[in-house]
């Protein structure tokens, strides 16, 4: 599995050149290297959201029980993501306004992710059988999904925050990001959705093979 | 700038952990796709 | 299934006329939904004591005492047909969207009913004041009408399950704060002596909440009435 080896040694050397290079950003200091990561993170958490509802829409139109797996598997993963941009959110808030939250409008949406993976795993804990499990999972991961967009994307520009602007256009005008700052996050980018289409590709495996096992008994 | 080097450190420490971790699994579920064939 | 407007209509009034013939005979949800406000109510009057609070405080313990009344009473529409068993019979001979549209309905008045008790007892209680009553009973309206918009498909859904009355609370919070926010947002500034246009913006999002809301539930309501 040679891309495996392409993916360590590449983190690797992205991890090196998140510290040894200058700050991305140089008002805020060194604490602004946590952009490589939380950046990345809060991206995943997204993706993972959105990949959840498209797995919920091919679920209900086929019935498939593996489309109903992978759905699950993503808002997994899509948890994990939001605490880690939470966390490292916090953190970072702490360093540059002082406190660890201040309801601002970005941590408001990801608040609000995180309680929707939450409840969307209460549901599957909460309903019996495995096709109805499914098609209210499905159902209700479609349905969260309009209003958490516009509070992810619509809202953070209408109210006024102190988040740094996430998004890479907006980041190069307010921080006149430079090549490398752009290439880092890019690579950061890039190599955490790598590493979440592996942890995805596994957990879809393993479900699988449970599913198999448990028809057999 | 030794803070720096610390982080570095803990950060490359967690990504191998990480990576070993995936990687035995990655082997582990071949094994066991393999012998359920 | 082709259903054509005037069958769709004639049975959406039935499947509603039916409900509140129901809750006028029991008042199941009614009664709850009420006392549960006027307790919410009576706490915050209670927790403010003397003095008056600003304006966004104000809208913020409003809906907060909206919010949980409609927690309260929301999902009696769906839960009472699981539990009597007349869901089987309801799925046979009605169309879903007819059974959304019902029960939406149903949903509907009650949360205006409660809301015409709350806003006076409210204003009273807590001595706010505002002179501008159009603009106060739009966001109102529109808010009921979201609330509504949001929770009648969660309803359906947590009939299926196994813990009801708080996983209705756990699924429609997510959802809701988007429409609770542009709500308080709104009703700060109506509070604080704006009219329609120092709120224009938030009126646009809650008309489009309830849109997308409603065409979501469409959509997928039949999903959820099928199993």
């Amino acid at each position: 599995m040679i891309w495996q080896w392409v993916l360590f040694v590449a983190m690797g050397v992205l991890i090196v050149m998140s510290f040894i290079t200058p700050a991305p950003q140089q008002q805020i200091g060194e604490s602004s290297r946590i952009f490589y990561y939380h950046i990345p993170q809060a991206w995943l958490a997204v993706v993972a959201f959105a990949t959840s509802m498209i797995y919920s829409i091919r679920y209900l139109k086929r019935r498939e029980a593996s489309l109903d797996d992978r759905a699950a598997i993503a808002n997994a993963l899509g948890l994990v993501f939001a605490i880690l941009a939470t966390v490292t959110g916090a953190m970072f808030a702490k360093v540059t306004w002082g406190t660890y939250w201040n309801w601002d409008p970005r941590q408001t949406s990801i608040f609000v992710l995180l309680l929707i993976y939450g409840a969307y795993f209460s549901l599957r804990g909460a309903v019996t059988g495995d096709e109805r499990r499914a098609a209210m999972s499905a159902v209700y991961s479609i349905f969260a999904f309009p209003p958490a967009v516009f509070l992810m994307f619509v809202f953070p520009r209408l109210t006024p925050s102190l988040h740094p602007s996430d998004t890479i256009v907006d980041k190069n005008m307010k921080f006149a990001m430079t090549t490398d700052v752009a290439s880092i996050l890019f690579g950061s980018l890039v190599l955490f959705t790598v590493l979440y289409i592996w942890m995805f590709n596994l957990a879809a495996r393993v479900y699988k093979m449970e599913r198999a096992r448990r028809e057999d008994d | 700038m030794d803070g720096n080097y610390v982080a570095l450190a803990v950060t490359l420490v967690v990504w191998l952990g990480l990576f070993l971790f995936l990687r035995g699994l990655h082997k582990r579920i071949r094994k066991l796709e393999e012998t359920s064939k | 299934m082709p259903v054509n407007s005037a069958g769709l209509v004639a049975k959406t009034i039935a499947v509603y006329a039916k409900d509140v013939r129901l809750e006028f005979r029991n008042r199941y949800a009614t009664s709850v939904v009420l006392m549960f406000a006027i307790t919410t109510l009576a706490m915050i009057s209670f927790s403010i004591g003397q003095g008056s609070l600003a304006p966004r405080l104000l809208a913020a313990l409003f809906w907060i005492a909206l919010f949980f009344s409609a927690m309260a009473g929301l999902s009696a529409a769906f839960v009472r047909e699981e539990e009597s068993g007349t869901a089987l019979a309801l799925r046979l001979k009605a169309d879903p969207t007819a059974v959304y549209l019902g029960k939406l309905l149903f949903n509907l008045t009650l949360l205006s009913l409660v809301t015409v008790v709350v806003t006076p007892l409210f204003f009273v209680m807590t001595d706010a004041a505002t002179d501008q009553i159009g603009a106060f009973v739009v966001v109102l309206l529109l808010g009921v009408i979201g609330l509504c918009a949001a929770t009648t498909l969660v309803g359906a859904i947590i009939s299926k399950a196994a813990v009801k009355g708080a996983l209705f609370s756990v699924l429609s919070f997510p959802i809701l704060i988007t429409l609770l926010l542009m709500l308080v947002a709104a009703t700060a500034r109506v509070l604080d002596g704006q009219s329609f246009g120092g709120i224009l913006m938030e009126l646009q999002g809650l008309f489009a909440y309830s849109v997308v809301m409603i065409t979501a539930s469409l959509m997928l309501f039949r999903f959820v009435w099928r199993e």
